[in-house]
């Protein structure tokens, strides 16, 4: 909320000796850089969680075939990047005052989120209809039989990490499409900044994806695919 | 100066382009996607295959609002959304911001590249722990990537960098500790 | 100390930029500042109860926390009555308890609920909201000479949802099994069910799984009420993470010309190292917390292993591992009782200097140490988990990195003693609870050096050497801290004064209270005394400590009571204490240069200080007083300087302002 001239007037002096923005950066973006980093410890402790119990376990269960599972998500990861890239654009045009732009290219970001949004809660729906639970497997689902065949000592953590985590990521994506509607609406009376830090929390969201598709995904690939 | 702002116009132009390209790319996949469906599924008419063709075709749709808004916009009614002000396009100072669109389309290259990379090592059945580490460097440099140009981090005081980034790595780092434990709990399970 | 002395002038600023003419336009958007912030709000709800005024909230922060203490110490009697006579029948407890305390007799369930409540209150929302909350709300932007903090609606939305955490935390205890709410509908299938024969959760302030985890199948204490902790942790949570961020952001960004980072008072130092903390541990307990809820109604099992039975049944959880979340919990619990102490350091280290009337002795050096242990904090959380069945190679790392704490805690109590040798120390009341910090933190500290080693530890882990071991570092010395802060700053925030008198007959038996407390623990603990138990009646190899139990209990009385005198000067002092100067206590930093007390609105009538020097600087030689405010411009050159600001000269004053300057970061 400061004026510009006071931004100004703080911009001048040396950087530490106060009177001015350290880092050359207002209130509102250092406070979300510093919102980023907590939030991004949230996730690696989960992560870590999720690392831990897997290593713990005796055998863990590695269901996602090649196609479609894992091209499915990689199309998942494409929007998101799409989506990323789309956002810079609008910080970009941002900046160049060019509001217009500004708005269209939130508008294709917060695209590229909701489709992230809908496959991924297809892909939600298609595993709990296959018998995935946060708690282990349904009885007698489709996957209950395969994997009590094929991953006889398969840790019940498998479901509980995937939807925690993803679940927590999708919260997060959810928000972000939400409050870059937010932006987008009443970009005439948005500064930069205010653009550029929704650009930082959704470039975030994309970031903490970087390692979730990897993690859970990745690494969870059936090499070899029972043949149904 | 005249030359300089011709120069933005191509720029903003060319922006036009791309990003009506992107769109365009993403409806044709996802027109692809149902139509591929439609051809596949052996029964049609199950929900599964239902969803998943509507859904395609809807994303698809979606993705052509902005090329469709743009033809509309530039063909036909240049006015339209002119006349609701373009308060600030033009007199503000434009705030400087590093990057082009060049730049940007370069990594985003970079990162679909990993990705690719990436999908790749799973596809061919890499042993798990090289895949792991791998998957983890890969992912770091993407990390990074992604830090230092989409979120601008490259641009900004070194100083912001060394505030932020050091005390995440460190605490990131000693969330590792809980590893020993985690083994060790293998370890103990199966002494046999 | 060195670049204390050197001033520094704003017209190097100017200089910069070139031009006059832009100096007096930077003069003007200074003075224009605090009007862009936000205006004086009118009318009482948004002047006193949604007042986003970091002044308000501070002081909202305070009463929560003293609300909490009280509940909190009423609490701890009880335990206190029911460990020195149990069975005794407390005709009372069963009116508010009926099925805690069935015929006025405490349940063993009952006073382990008690401890979980006392414990929880005291760590989250007494200790931690208090002084960060409170004080530092209050005066982190007065003393770095700020106008606000640098988000006030989110610092607004940071006190009410700790409002709502401690309402979720206090809920807890009346869900599960009361007569009032107890075995609802909403009770039983939304929060995880009722148990019996207990009242609100009974796992301690660490809530350790896999009881907590599996619900109320776990038995009585288990059910609703672990949910709402639970719940209630993770509220708290989230609004110290928003408080955090919003710490970090108006220390770095706001402060004011001149308040460069090696100017700022130490308490700034230490409300910028808590921030950071618990920008750092917060949101590792909020995943935990996740997980938890996740465990005891999604079903999962992060942190339950297989083949756990109850009544004769085999759970179906299996694959997790409690270890897992003793690893988060203490990840975040380690930083989390620095974060506890070390605002109490801070305005321990402020207070010391101002009534010892010397300036702080190694301000560097306390700055360092400062910083060593916020860092040194998050390296050592295993020294709680020593006989968790972890790795036990992993301990001996802990122990020593536990160990090389003591170091840099060292050097801040030597530097504390070095800023009191050989001073006229004027004993006020605050001064006298800043050295009883210092004095409860020693004796706290040394015995953290016996239970940092892993092979003493495990003798003494989970008894009462424990218990008297935080209880004296962290707990009292830190409570001893806000104190000392409370009586210091009282005059600032309610523009009167304490009454001395009172404090003196409030700090005696405080002071000796705590120790006939907590000392006799430690050799309860030594004897074997275990931790959490409700009655030590059957064990007869501690009947010889029943003499030391009544001791302790009679202590502790005294001092609860004690404190009421506390309450009451606080109360009595508000309405009619004596009127205070703009600064009684003769101090130097920004928060006495206000031009009214209470400070206005925006803290500064309009016009934010320059600061030409750091923050201690007493017994000056050549001084017109024994101190200069922060605010004073040097005589000579950098006095020129000031005066010069408007014309844009000071040829000498860039040069100055290079040497003194550099290096903070
Ligand atoms: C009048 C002063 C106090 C007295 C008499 C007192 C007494 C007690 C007692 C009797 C217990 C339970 C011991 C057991 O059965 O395990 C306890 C636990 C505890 N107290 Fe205090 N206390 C006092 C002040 C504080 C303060 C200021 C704090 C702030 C940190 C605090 C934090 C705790 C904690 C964290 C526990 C452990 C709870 C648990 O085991 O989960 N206490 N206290
Ligand atoms: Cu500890």
């Amino acid at each position: 909320m400061t004026t510009h001239a006071h931004t100004a007037e703080r911009l001048t002096a040396d950087d530490w000796s106060g009177g001015t923005f350290p880092y050359h950066i207002g209130h509102k973006k250092l406070g979300m850089w510093l919102f980023i980093v907590s939030d991004a410890l949230t996730f690696s402790a989960l992560l870590i969680g999720y690392s831990y119990v897997r290593v713990s376990s005796d055998q863990w269960a590695t269901p996602f075939a090649f196609s479609p599972s894992i091209l499915f998500s990689t199309s998942m990861t494409l929007c998101l990047l799409a989506s990323s890239f789309t956002m810079v654009m609008a910080v970009a045009a941002s900046a160049r005052r060019d509001r217009r732009k500004a708005r269209r290219w939130i508008g294709a970001t917060m695209l590229g989120g909701l489709t992230f949004l809908a496959l991924h809660i297809y892909e939600w729906l298609h595993l709990i209809e296959e018998g995935l639970r946060p708690f282990g497997l349904a009885q007698g689902s489709a996957f209950a039989k395969e994997w009590t065949e094929r991953w006889p000592q398969a840790s019940p953590l498998f479901g509980a990490t995937f939807f925690a985590i993803t679940g927590l990521h999708m919260f997060h994506v959810l928000t972000g499409v939400i409050y870059l509607g937010y932006i987008a609406l009443r970009i005439r009376r948005k500064t930069h900044e205010d653009v550029e830090i929704s650009g930082l929390y959704w470039h975030f969201v994309d970031l903490v994806w970087m390692f979730v598709f990897p993690l859970i995904y990745l690494l969870s690939v059936d090499f070899h695919p029972a043949v149904h | 100066m005249s030359t300089r702002f011709a120069s933005l116009g191509n720029l903003v132009k060319k922006q036009d382009l791309i990003l009506n390209a992107v769109c365009l790319l993403f409806a044709a996949a996802f027109v692809v996607m149902a139509l591929s469906n439609v051809r596949r599924a052996g029964n049609f008419f199950s929900i599964d295959s239902l969803f998943f063709t509507l859904v395609s075709l809807m994303l698809a749709g979606i993705f052509m609002i902005i090329p469709l808004m743009w033809a509309y916009e530039t063909g036909l009614l240049r006015n339209l959304f002119a006349a609701e002000g373009d308060d600030a396009v033009g007199e503000a100072v434009p705030v400087h911001f590093e990057g082009t669109t060049k730049l940007f389309l370069s990594i985003l290259g970079f990162l679909l590249l990993l990705t690719v990379i990436e999908v790749f090592l799973a596809y061919i059945q890499v042993p798990l722990a090289l895949m792991l580490t791998i998957l983890i460097g890969l992912s770091l440099i993407k990390a990074a990537l992604i830090l230092a140009y989409f979120m601008h981090l490259r641009y900004e005081r070194m100083s912001l960098v060394y505030t932020l980034i050091p005390m995440l790595v460190i605490c990131i780092c000693l969330l590792f500790i809980f590893f020993p434990d985690s083994f060790r709990i293998f370890n103990l399970r199966n002494y046999r | 100390m060195e670049e204390a002395t050197t001033p520094i002038e704003p017209s190097a600023a100017a200089t910069e930029v070139g031009a006059a003419g832009t100096d007096a336009h930077a003069e003007a958007a200074a003075a224009h500042a605090p009007h862009g912030h936000h205006g004086p709000p009118t009318g009482f709800i948004r002047k006193y109860i949604f007042s986003i005024d970091h002044k308000v909230i501070g002081i909202q922060y305070l009463l929560l926390a003293i609300f909490a203490a009280f509940t909190g110490m009423f609490m701890s009697v009880l335990m206190r009555l029911n460990l020195t006579w149990p069975g005794h029948k407390w005709t009372i407890l069963e009116t508010i308890f009926p099925l805690g305390a069935p015929g006025g007799v405490m349940t063993p369930e009952f006073y382990l609920s008690l401890v979980t409540m006392h414990g929880t209150m005291m760590v989250f929302f007494v200790l931690t909201t208090a002084p960060q909350g409170g004080f530092g709300n209050y005066f982190l932007p007065i003393q770095v000479g700020a106008e606000d903090m640098a988000f006030p609606v989110l610092n607004m939305l940071s006190f009410w949802v700790t409002l709502v955490g401690l309402l979720v935390l206090i809920s807890a205890i009346f869900v599960e099994g009361s007569t009032i709410v107890g075995n609802t509908d909403f009770v039983n299938n939304f929060l995880g069910g009722g148990g019996t024969g207990t009242l609100g959760p009974i796992g301690g302030w660490t809530g350790y799984p896999p009881l907590s985890a599996l619900g109320k199948v776990a038995g009585p204490g288990q059910g609703a009420g672990a949910t709402l902790w639970i719940t209630s942790i993770a509220i708290f949570c989230i609004a110290s993470l928003l408080g955090a961020l919003n710490f970090i952001t108006t220390l770095l960004n706001m402060r004011t010309r001149g308040m460069s980072l090696m100017r700022m008072p130490l308490t700034c130092w230490s409300w910028f190292t808590t921030a950071i903390l618990a920008l750092l541990a917060f949101p590792v307990l909020l995943a935990a917390g996740v997980l938890l809820l996740l465990d005891r109604h999604a079903g999962t099992s992060f942190f339950i292993p297989g083949g756990l039975v109850f009544n004769d049944v085999v759970q179906a959880h299996k694959g997790g591992s409690p270890i897992l979340w003793q690893h988060l919990f203490w990840f975040f619990g380690h930083p989390e009782v620095y974060i506890a102490i070390l605002p109490g350091m801070g305005a321990t280290s402020h207070i010391l200097s101002t009534f010892a009337r010397k300036p702080v002795f190694g301000y560097r050096a306390m700055v360092f140490a400062m910083f060593a242990i916020g860092l040194l904090g998050f390296f050592v959380w295993g020294h709680h988990m020593f006989i968790s069945g972890m790795d036990p190679r992993t301990s001996i790392a802990f122990s020593v990195l536990t160990l090389s704490i003591g170091v840099p805690s060292a050097i801040k109590t030597f530097n504390w003693l070095g800023t009191l040798w050989g001073a006229k120390i004027r004993f006020t009341v605050p001064m006298m609870f800043a050295i009883g910090f210092v004095s409860l933190f020693v004796a706290g500290g040394i015995t953290g050096l016996v239970l940092g080693q892993t092979s003493l530890d495990l003798f003494i882990h989970d008894g009462y050497f424990v218990l008297a071991h935080f209880h004296l570092v962290m707990g009292v010395a830190a409570i001893f801290g806000m104190f000392a802060g409370v009586y210091f700053w009282f005059p600032k925030m309610f523009g009167r004064m304490m009454s001395e008198r009172l404090g003196q007959l409030h700090f005696w038996p405080t002071f000796i209270g705590v120790y006939c407390i907590f000392v006799p623990m430690h050799i309860m603990g030594i004897v074997g005394m275990p931790r959490r138990y409700a009655s030590f009646q059957e064990y007869d190899f501690l009947r010889p400590l029943d003499p030391l139990v009544l001791l302790v209990t009679i202590a502790a009385i005294v001092t609860a009571a004690a404190q009421f005198i506390f309450l009451f000067n606080f109360i009595w002092s508000i309405f009619k204490g004596k009127r205070a100067s703009g600064n009684p206590w003769e101090a130097t930093t920004l928060e006495w240069v206000t031009p009214t007390t209470p400070p206005p609105h925006d803290n500064f009538g309009g016009h934010l200080p320059t600061v030409y020097r750091g923050p201690y600087e007493f017994a000056v030689p050549d001084a017109p007083e024994d101190y200069v405010m922060q605010t004073t411009p040097d005589a000579g050159e950098g006095n020129v300087a000031a005066a010069g600001a408007g014309q844009g000269s000071g040829q000498g004053v860039q040069g100055s302002s290079g040497n003194g300057h550099n290096g903070q970061h």
